[in-house]
C-alpha cells in the first residue's frame, strides 16, 4: 500500500503525461507538425506514465529520458511491464539533443504509436488505481468513529482535481469514492451554520466547541489528503455536529448543527454513497457542466440529485414543483419559497469569511437550470420557462461578438441584470420609452455596492478568455439572480427601446424561440 | 569534480559501448557531467564510428544496451564523415563534444 503522498505523485505524473496526451490527440495526424515535436511529447507521455507507477510503488528512480533505463527499475522491483520493451525503448532519442541536428534520422509511425500510447495508458492506470487508495482511509476513519463512539461519520474532501466522499454508516461499514462538484457544495451549502463557532485556526490551544478528535481529522484531510476544504459530519447518540474547513483562510467553523439540518445531509450522503466505485479502477471525476448554446447539461449524478430534490418538493407541499418555484426551498414554510435572505446572507458572510468564493460555476449552472426542464434531451431543447428566452438570446449574442472577453463579460451582465428584473412575475409591465441607457432596469453606475462589476469582476477571477462560454454563462446567472432581486422590489420602471425586435417581442412573451440554432453557437 | 561511482559508471559505460560498436571507434563523454556538475541529469555520450547506415537504429540500441545496465544516459551516433562535415560548426552538439568532452573509450 502506497503512502498517499506516493499516490499523489503518481496521480500528478499521470495528469502531467496527460498534458502531452492532449498535444498528441490533437496534432498526431497532422502531416504538418514535425515528427521531432511529436516524437518528444510522446516519449515524455510515456516516460510520465512509466514513473508514475514506479512512485505508486515508492521506487526511488532516477530523473532520466532513458526509457530503457525506467523500464530496467520496473522489472528489478518485479512491476509487470507495459507491452513490448523492444517497442518503447524506441521512443529514447526522441528526448535527445540529437533531434535538433540536422543528420538526426528518426522517423515516427504514427498509427503504432497511437497503439502505444494506449496500451502504456491502461497499465499505468490501473496500476495506479485510487480504489485501495481509499480503502485505506475509510479503514482511518472507521477506526476514528468507533473511538469517539459515532455512529455516522462522512467527511466530504474537495481537493485540486476532485471531490471525495468518505462515509462510515451506522453498521460501521465504510463507502468511500468520487463525488460531483456540484454535490460537494451543496453539502457544505445545506447545513444550518447560524449557531456555529468560529475556531480559528488549527491552533490545538483553541478551545473547540466538538473536541480535539474532530480537528484531528480536519487536519487529516488537510495534510495527508491535501484538500483544499473539508466538511466533517458526525452524528452520536446524543447529538450532531460539523466543522467546515477551507484552504484560503485556514480557519475552522464547527457547532452542534439543528437534527434536522444534518439528518437531511446525511440522508443526501446516504444517497449519494448508494453507487460505490467500480473495484480496482481508478474513476477519473466526472466532466464539469458544460454550456453550448444556452443547453446546461448536466450530468447523471446532478440530474439524480435534482430529481431527489423534486421529490423533496413533492412530500413537501403535495405537488409537482413548477418552473417559479425554487430548487432550495425553505423546509420550515408552509408555502414554497426560497431560502430567506437572512440564511442566505449568513451563508454569504460565511462565503466571504473564509475566502472561499466556492459557489461554483456547477452552482451557478444550476440557478439558470432552475427554470428549464430536467433532464436536458438533445432533443428536447425549449426551456420550461419562457423567461429565460431572452437571457439565453443574450449569451447567444454575446458569444456571436468579437469583444475582448471583459467587454463581452459586462454586456451579459448588464443584459442579463435587465432580463432578470423584467422576469420577476410579479414585475409590472415596463413601459417602453426612448430614455438612453442607463435606467431601470438597469443597474445603476452609481450604484455605491458596485454589484454589477463585482460580478464582472468575479466572473474574470474564475475563468479565462479561452473558457468563454463558462465565462459568460457564470456571470449571466450572477446577474439574472441579482436582477431578480432588484424586480422583486419594484414599483414599475421604464425600459429603453430594445432595437431588437425579437428580443421585444420575447421579453413581451409573444414570441417562442426553438433554441436550436443556439446549439450550433 | 567526479565521485568514485560516477567515475565508475562512466568506465563500465564507455566499455559497454566500445564493445557493441565496430572499430576503430571511439565514445566521447560530454555535457555537464563531464565536468561533474550534474548530478542527476543523464550522461551523454558521443560515440563517433567508422560507418553508420541507421543513426537512428544504433541510437535505440545502445540506449536499450546502458539502460539495461542502469546508467542513465543518451547516446548520440555519428560516422567518422559526419564529424568531418560538421565537426568545426559552432554550436552543433558534434563541436561540442570534440572540444569541451573527454574521450573515454577508443577501439
Amino acid at each position: 500500500m502506497p503512502s498517499p503522498e506516493a499516490r499523489d505523485f503518481a496521480l500528478t505524473l499521470i495528469r502531467k503525461a496527460e498534458q502531452d496526451e492532449v498535444v498528441l490527440a490533437k496534432l498526431l495526424e497532422d502531416p504538418d507538425i514535425a515528427d521531432e515535436i511529436l516524437g518528444l511529447h510522446l516519449q515524455q507521455a510515456v516516460e510520465k506514465r512509466l514513473k508514475a507507477v514506479l512512485a505508486f510503488n515508492e521506487v526511488d528512480f532516477k530523473r532520466t529520458h532513458n526509457l530503457g533505463h525506467t523500464l530496467t527499475e520496473l522489472e528489478r522491483n518485479e512491476i509487470e511491464l507495459p507491452g513490448s520493451r523492444d517497442q518503447i525503448v524506441t521512443l529514447t532519442p526522441w528526448a535527445g539533443e540529437a533531434r535538433y541536428e540536422e543528420w538526426f534520422d528518426g522517423s515516427l509511425d504514427r498509427p503504432a504509436v497511437m497503439g502505444l500510447l494506449a496500451t502504456v495508458g491502461e497499465w499505468s492506470e490501473r496500476l495506479v488505481g485510487a480504489t485501495d487508495w481509499l480503502s485505506a482511509h475509510a479503514r482511518i476513519l472507521t477506526a476514528f468513529a468507533a473511538q469517539m463512539e459515532f455512529d455516522h461519520i462522512a467527511l466530504v474532501v474537495e481537493r485540486e482535481h476532485e471531490s471525495l466522499l468518505l462515509h462510515v454508516t451506522e453498521d460501521q461499514s465504510a463507502w468511500v469514492g468520487q463525488i460531483s462538484e456540484l454535490t460537494a457544495a451543496l453539502f457544505v451549502r445545506a447545513i444550518d451554520m447560524k449557531d456555529s463557532e468560529d475556531v480559528s485556526d488549527l491552533d490545538p490551544e483553541v478551545p473547540k466547541t466538538v473536541g480535539e478528535g474532530l480537528t484531528s481529522i480536519i487536519r487529516y484531510a488537510r495534510v495527508s489528503l491535501e484538500a483544499k476544504q473539508a466538511l466533517l459530519l458526525t452524528r452520536s447518540s446524543k447529538n450532531f455536529s460539523f466543522m467546515w474547513w477551507h484552504a484560503t483562510s485556514d480557519r475552522i467553523l464547527s457547532g452542534d448543527a439543528p437534527p434536522d439540518s444534518l439528518s437531511r445531509v446525511l440522508l443526501d450522503i446516504n444517497e449519494a454513497a448508494d453507487l460505490p466505485m467500480e473495484s480496482g479502477s481508478f474513476e477519473k471525476p466526472v466532466p464539469d457542466v458544460r454550456v453550448s448554446g444556452g443547453t446546461v447539461q448536466l450530468t447523471d449524478r446532478e440530474v439524480e440529485f435534482f430529481e431527489q430534490q423534486e421529490q423533496l418538493f413533492r412530500e413537501k407541499f403535495g405537488r409537482d414543483p413548477g418552473p417559479e418555484d425554487p430548487i432550495f426551498f425553505d423546509p420550515t414554510a408552509d408555502e414554497p419559497r426560497p431560502l430567506s435572505k437572512e440564511q442566505i446572507e449568513k451563508l454569504e458572510v460565511l462565503t466571504e469569511e473564509f475566502g472561499a468564493n466556492d459557489i461554483s460555476k456547477r452552482v451557478a449552472a444550476a440557478k439558470i437550470k432552475a427554470g428549464m426542464a430536467v433532464p436536458v434531451e438533445p432533443n428536447d431543447v425549449m426551456p420550461s420557462d419562457p423567461r429565460l428566452v431572452p437571457m439565453l438570446y443574450v449569451l447567444r449574442q454575446a458569444l456571436s461578438f468579437d469583444n475582448e472577453p471583459a467587454e463581452k463579460c459586462l454586456y451579459v451582465a448588464v443584459h442579463c441584470w435587465a432580463e432578470g428584473h423584467l422576469s420577476v412575475p410579479d414585475h409590472p409591465a415596463p413601459d417602453e420609452t426612448e430614455v438612453p441607457l442607463p435606467s431601470p432596469p438597469y443597474p445603476d453606475p452609481a450604484d455605491p455596492s458596485g454589484r454589477l462589476y463585482a460580478i464582472v469582476d468575479e466572473a474574470l477571477s474564475r475563468f479565462d478568455g479561452a473558457q468563454e462560454v463558462d465565462l459568460l454563462t457564470f456571470t449571466a446567472a450572477l446577474a439574472w439572480q441579482a436582477g431578480i432581486e432588484d424586480g422583486s422590489v419594484c414599483e414599475g420602471c421604464a425600459v429603453a427601446g430594445a432595437s431588437d425586435p425579437v428580443i421585444r417581442a420575447a421579453r413581451k412573451g409573444e414570441l417562442v424561440i426553438a433554441l436550436h440554432p443556439l446549439l450550433d453557437t | 569534480m567526479k565521485t568514485a561511482t560516477e567515475r565508475a559508471t562512466i568506465e563500465r559505460a564507455g566499455r559497454a559501448l566500445i564493445e557493441a560498436v565496430a572499430a576503430p571507434s571511439k565514445v566521447i563523454l560530454f555535457g555537464s557531467r563531464s565536468v561533474g556538475s550534474a548530478d542527476g541529469a543523464d550522461y551523454k555520450f558521443l560515440v563517433v564510428a567508422p560507418e553508420v547506415d541507421d543513426r537512428f537504429g544504433e541510437m535505440v540500441r545502445l540506449d536499450a544496451l546502458l539502460g539495461r545496465m542502469l546508467i542513465p544516459a543518451e547516446v548520440i551516433v555519428v560516422s567518422a564523415e559526419q564529424i568531418e562535415k560538421t565537426g568545426g560548426v559552432k554550436g552543433t552538439l558534434v563541436y561540442q563534444a570534440l572540444n569541451e568532452g573527454q574521450v573515454i573509450a577508443e577501439s
